[in-house]
């Protein structure tokens, strides 16, 4: 090494690369020193930092709760759907990527570009949308263009049962309706996570995954049956149609239980589509409207006059012509008639003759009577906006007014309280509490909470109602005011009525508008639904028998097919072309009207219900045809089956084990519980006493 | 007692090896280098992938594409590097034209349109076939084997201006004034660097290098001020947090990522940087996932690697049999620490970003292959093999004319017998 064997050079040559080497070790130290620096004195801010930039507070929705009909056919349902949104920050070309998105999404151009131009880290671009499109933009990969998977409210039976169902807004809370007034209910609860994002917005669940299933919302089942309300609203739309109408009401109701198998308003209403409607059109008017009922409120006064022992159904009444001046006014019939008796008041719906009834009972009696039938106060039925209806106390009540609410003029009601008015005439003389909600049900179906019939109070006894029966009968046959309101084979309970409106602008009684109603149940020997129908304004003509009547026998056939109810042999049916039978003519020496509070009632709907040993032959008896038959199947038979009606006898018997049964006979009969099987002790609410 | 363990230990390894150099056993090359930078690698393909995964699988064919792209880089670089191990390192010596002008013919060939590759704004690369070449990475080593030869060979003449400091300015400044052109301000300052340190060692006057530093600082200020985007890059390495909207923000997520796991880290594969947070996470910022997921114990391991090689690499120089050996190892070893060094004082926020890669580290094919190639070199000069080639000068020349005079006797011979005959 020529150059640096001089000591002297070696000695600086060794000092400068020994220099350049510590500047080097110098730098690396100061390295470690700088990532010692940021982890231990910077670190806490710099965690802050991070902790708002990587780490998010993730609240997540639990899944809404379906709302189905009593046989669980779906009202409302969440479904899950992609909804695309976008961080502008993250975005350096808006007009690009909104060129790129367009295709995809519903919004124009210059409101994409609007929106990706926005000084946020967070809007939304389309929400709810559909999965193609989702799947598209997934395709772009643009970044700063995310999608989240949200629920989406779907009602997909529309327009049935709209207005009871209500609907969401786009962040699945309740609005109106059933989801409004459950939806602490149906919402579940939501679940907050802390979840590490990725640069691009992306949520990661790193660990500590809640249970979902405790937040879930629960479903609830209603008491409405899908069938029922789908021809109830078909009816009434059909009548409004015809007759011009301003709208309808329908309430179908199991008088037993109380349970509302049909709530219907017309015009009816897309929840799917709500922006669509109007407000108006959302509301639930059977319950929220009120009006005058006209005379289908005389069957009340009729039993109050029954139950008080102040007439009988023959009593022969004196109709002055169908013309009564009381003071400065006067009331009228449709019709001059001289003498009707009771049950012939209520069949020719003469206002004469129930003012003379309502005479007979008394102001107080008679309030006392209308407010024991539900009237004048809410029946908690659990809806959002029920109107109580006003009544006013008897001892405001002038002459007029007492002959006015004799036939349903001069107090309001709504079509649910009539509806349950009318069912505790049927059922007996107690009057049901209505029922919407049957069960709340969690996500595997299972009963959480379960709301049974309640027996609000005993009205009038049973043989006061079945004489009311027996009058109501007469209406739809020949010779009465609602022969459109008949159903072939089946004896029909019915009032019709004419209900003057008052014209909220006049504040009189306006004579062009009116209120067509029809209410009653059917078998009229053994009711098992109370239907009610009213049209409002309708045109041309407004009698309610001509107008409402079609509606209600096909409800209350359709109520009857659905509910399995069959025809009544004739030796059971009511004899109207005589007189009154002498157990019903015969004043009632019933007891006077008990106020019961509530009583839980529970009927027994369905036998198969009873329990079955295992691989045992069950108890087919008490059902339908198509019940049994579906039952057998279940256990691999299909019947022989002779005679129609219900079951009364099976062979080989209930509890024969499975492999010794060869072939099922079932003989069938007619008549229902009330009849040939009321002894069974399997019956409920009205042969309860 | 150590240095005697590690002797014994490098003879024994070498020996097992099968020294192909026979008599000359005695020359053993530094075992301990190839430990140091073998570690590197391997500790560079493991944060890699941490750092790479979740890109690779969100944007690649498969989470291990970019693992997979730098082990076949590594194992070119590796059979580079045990050529480079048996070649003798004189030969760059004598090569030294032949490369400085095919290493300025590359710069100039990626300068031009069409040629080069544009990426991220500069004309950096070559795309041969699905490999991009990168030839600032060659002109690094260019410069030093250039500045080797040259200290080496001007020996004691340094001290004068004309002959031991302007041809190296003019020759480090054409390639710099190429490296610019695509631009690459990085590799311009670690050229630049190197010829000072290179001028500093080999005993260049000091007020020539502090009026040269000066005149650096000069022209780096205009380089920059003439540039927006340096401009930023000083302004958000003054202010990161500041600039986290746009420039700032890889040097921000960097510190956030480094600081907020603390001493400890976050453990392997568990840091969030790799979420798309710190963008060239594999590449540049490498540095950043080591100490976000192993903490300060993974930097301080990183480092004591890089100052292990650098000591071996001196050693190396220190005993080098010829001064080209010891300069060429000595600038070999300083490039590398200079490179991990200011990458890693970017990655810290103590430099503003420049690009520069953490050799060995950091994804990136030539710089991975080329760099190992050097270590190769400094390998071969670490086995102080005498020049053979040198030494044998004489005896070529005995040989020569030994055969020359073989020739004349069998002539005379053939004639006499023809003569005889």
């Amino acid at each position: 090494m020529e150059h640096i064997n001089e000591p002297r050079e070696r000695f600086w040559l060794k000092a400068r690369f020994l220099m350049v080497g510590v500047f080097f070790t110098l730098g690396f130290v100061a390295v470690a020193g700088r990532v010692y620096y940021l982890q231990t004195v910077e670190s806490e801010i710099l965690q802050e930092r991070a902790a708002i930039e990587w780490n998010r507070e993730v609240v997540k929705q639990a899944r809404r709760g379906d709302i189905v009909d009593r046989n669980g056919a779906e009202l409302a349902v969440s479904v899950e759907v992609p909804s695309i949104h976008a961080n502008p920050r993250r975005i350096d070309n808006p007009e690009r990527v909104a060129r790129q998105l367009q295709p995809h999404l519903k919004l124009s151009y210059e409101d994409l570009v609007a929106r990706l131009s926005r000084d946020a880290s967070f809007v939304w671009l389309e929400r709810q949308t559909r999965p193609s499109a989702a799947e598209a933009i997934r395709g772009l990969d643009i970044s700063g263009v995310h999608i989240t998977r949200e629920y989406k409210r779907y009602y997909p039976l529309r327009e049935i049962a709209g207005q009871l169902v209500g609907f969401v807004g786009i962040d699945g809370q309740g609005l109106e309706g059933l989801e409004r007034q459950l939806d602490r209910t149906l919402a579940g609860g939501t679940y907050e996570m802390r979840v590490t994002r990725d640069a691009s917005g992306r949520a990661m669940l790193l660990s500590d995954a809640p249970q979902f299933g405790k937040f879930e919302g629960h479903s609830v089942r209603l008491t409405i049956d899908e069938k029922i309300q789908r021809v109830a609203e078909q009816a009434l739309a059909d009548q409004v149609a015809e007759f011009d109408a301003k709208g309808g009401w329908a309430v179908a109701m199991d008088v037993h239980t109380g349970d509302i198998l049909a709530l219907a308003n017309t015009p009816g209403f897309d929840p799917n589509r709500f922006r669509h409607h109007t407000s108006a059109d959302w509301r639930l008017r059977s319950v929220t409207d009120t009006f005058e009922p006209g005379s289908v409120f005389k069957p009340f006064v009729l039993a109050a006059a029954l139950q008080e022992q102040a007439t009988s159904l023959d009593k022969v009444y004196d109709i002055e012509d169908g013309r009564l001046q009381i003071g400065r006014n006067m009331i009228r019939d449709t019709k001059r008639r001289d003498e009707l008796t009771a049950a012939e008041i209520i069949q020719v719906s003469s206002n004469v003759g129930s003012y003379k009834l309502a005479q007979e009972v008394g102001k107080e009696t008679l309030y006392n009577y209308i407010r024991a039938f539900g009237f004048g106060q809410r029946s908690d039925v659990g809806l959002r906006g029920e109107q109580p209806g006003l009544v006013w106390p008897a001892d405001r009540w002038p002459e007029i007014t007492f002959a006015n609410v004799s036939f349903g003029q001069g107090l309001t009601t709504t079509p649910l309280q009539l509806a349950a008015g009318t069912a505790a005439l049927a059922n007996g003389g107690l009057l049901m509490k209505p029922r919407i909600i049957d069960a709340v049900l969690d996500r595997e179906g299972n009963i959480v909470e379960r709301e049974e019939p309640t027996l609000v109070r005993r009205v009038v006894s049973e043989q006061v109602a079945e004489q009311v029966s027996w009058a109501m009968s007469l209406v739809t046959i020949p010779g009465g005011t609602g022969t459109k309101g008949a159903i072939p084979h089946v004896t029909v309970a019915a009032k019709t009525g004419t209900a003057q409106k008052v014209n909220p602008e006049t504040r009189r009684y306006d004579p062009d508008m009116w209120i067509a109603g029809f209410v009653g149940y059917a078998p009229a020997e053994a009711p098992e639904v109370a239907v009610v129908v009213f049209i409002d304004e309708p045109q041309e003509t407004h009698y309610g028998g001509t107008v409402a009547g079609p509606a209600f026998a096909r409800i209350t056939a359709e109520a009857l097919r659905v509910r399995g109810v069959m025809p009544l042999p004739p030796g059971e049916r009511f004899q109207l072309q005589e007189e009154p039978p002498e157990a019903l003519a015969s004043q009632a020496a019933a007891p006077a009207p008990q106020h019961v509070v509530t009583l839980p009632t529970m009927r027994v709907l369905d036998p198969t219900e009873d329990e079955v040993a295992e691989g045992q032959l069950p108890n087919f008896t008490e059902l339908t045809l198509r019940q049994a038959i579906d039952r057998a199947r279940e256990f691999g038979f299909v019947p022989e089956v002779t005679g129609w009606g219900r079951v009364i006898s099976q062979d080989p018997p209930p509890g024969t084990p499975l492999e010794e049964v060869g072939v099922l006979n079932l003989a069938l009969a007619p008549g229902g519980r009330h009849g040939m099987l009321a002894e069974e002790p399997s019956a409920g609410g009205r042969d309860q006493q | 007692m150590s240095s005697d363990l590690l002797s014994h230990l490098t003879r024994q390894t070498s020996r097992s090896g099968g020294s192909p150099s026979g008599a000359d056993n005695e020359r053993r090359w530094d075992i301990w280098l190839l430990f140091f930078v073998g570690a590197l690698v391997t500790y560079g393909l493991v944060m890699l992938y941490s750092a790479s995964a979740v890109m690779a699988s969100q944007r690649m064919a498969a989470h291990n594409v970019l693992l997979w792209s730098q082990t076949q880089r590594v194992v070119l670089g590796v059979g580079l590097l045990i050529f480079a191990l048996q070649f003798d390192y004189r030969w760059y010596k004598r090569l030294v034209y032949p490369i400085l002008l095919g290493t300025v013919l590359l710069l100039v060939l990626v300068a031009i349109p069409g040629v080069g590759v544009v990426q991220n704004g500069a004309r950096r690369w070559f795309s041969l076939g699905g490999l991009s070449f990168q030839p600032a990475e060659v002109a690094k080593l260019t410069a030093v084997i250039f500045m080797a030869y040259s200290v080496s060979k001007k020996a004691k003449r340094m001290g004068s201006f004309t002959i031991g400091f302007l041809p190296h300015l003019v020759i480090i400044g054409l390639m710099v004034g190429l490296l610019m052109l695509q631009p690459d301000f990085g590799s311009s300052v670690i050229l630049i660097s190197m010829m000072m340190l290179l001028l500093f060692v080999s005993g260049a006057r000091f007020s020539y290098l502090l009026v040269m530093t000066l005149c650096g600082a000069g022209l780096a200020y205009v380089a920059i001020s003439n540039s927006e985007y340096r401009m930023k890059r000083i302004l958000a390495f003054l202010d990161p947090w500041s600039h986290r909207q746009d420039i700032g923000y890889q040097i921000s997520e960097s510190l956030i990522a480094i600081g907020a796991s603390g001493l400890s880290g976050r453990g392997l594969g568990n840091g969030a940087g790799k979420l798309g947070y710190v963008p060239e996470l594999w590449n540049d910022f490498i540095g950043t996932i080591i100490a976000e997921e192993l903490g300060f114990i993974g930097v301080v391991v990183l480092l004591s690697l890089f100052i292990g090689m650098l000591w071996r690499g001196y050693r190396v120089a220190f005993n080098a049999v010829d001064a080209f050996g010891m300069y060429l190892a000595f600038g070999i070893t300083s490039l590398f620490a200079l490179q991990g060094m200011a990458n890693l004082f970017v990655v810290t926020g103590m430099l503003p970003t420049k690009g520069l890669t953490l050799p060995f580290v950091s994804f990136g094919g030539t710089s991975m292959i080329i760099s190992l190639f050097a270590i190769g070199i400094v390998l071969n000069i670490s086995r102080n093999e005498e020049d053979t080639w040198e030494e044998e000068r004489d005896r070529r020349a005995a040989r020569r004319e030994e055969r020359r005079w073989e020739r004349k006797r069998r002539n005379i011979l053939k004639r006499r017998d023809d003569l005889r005959s």
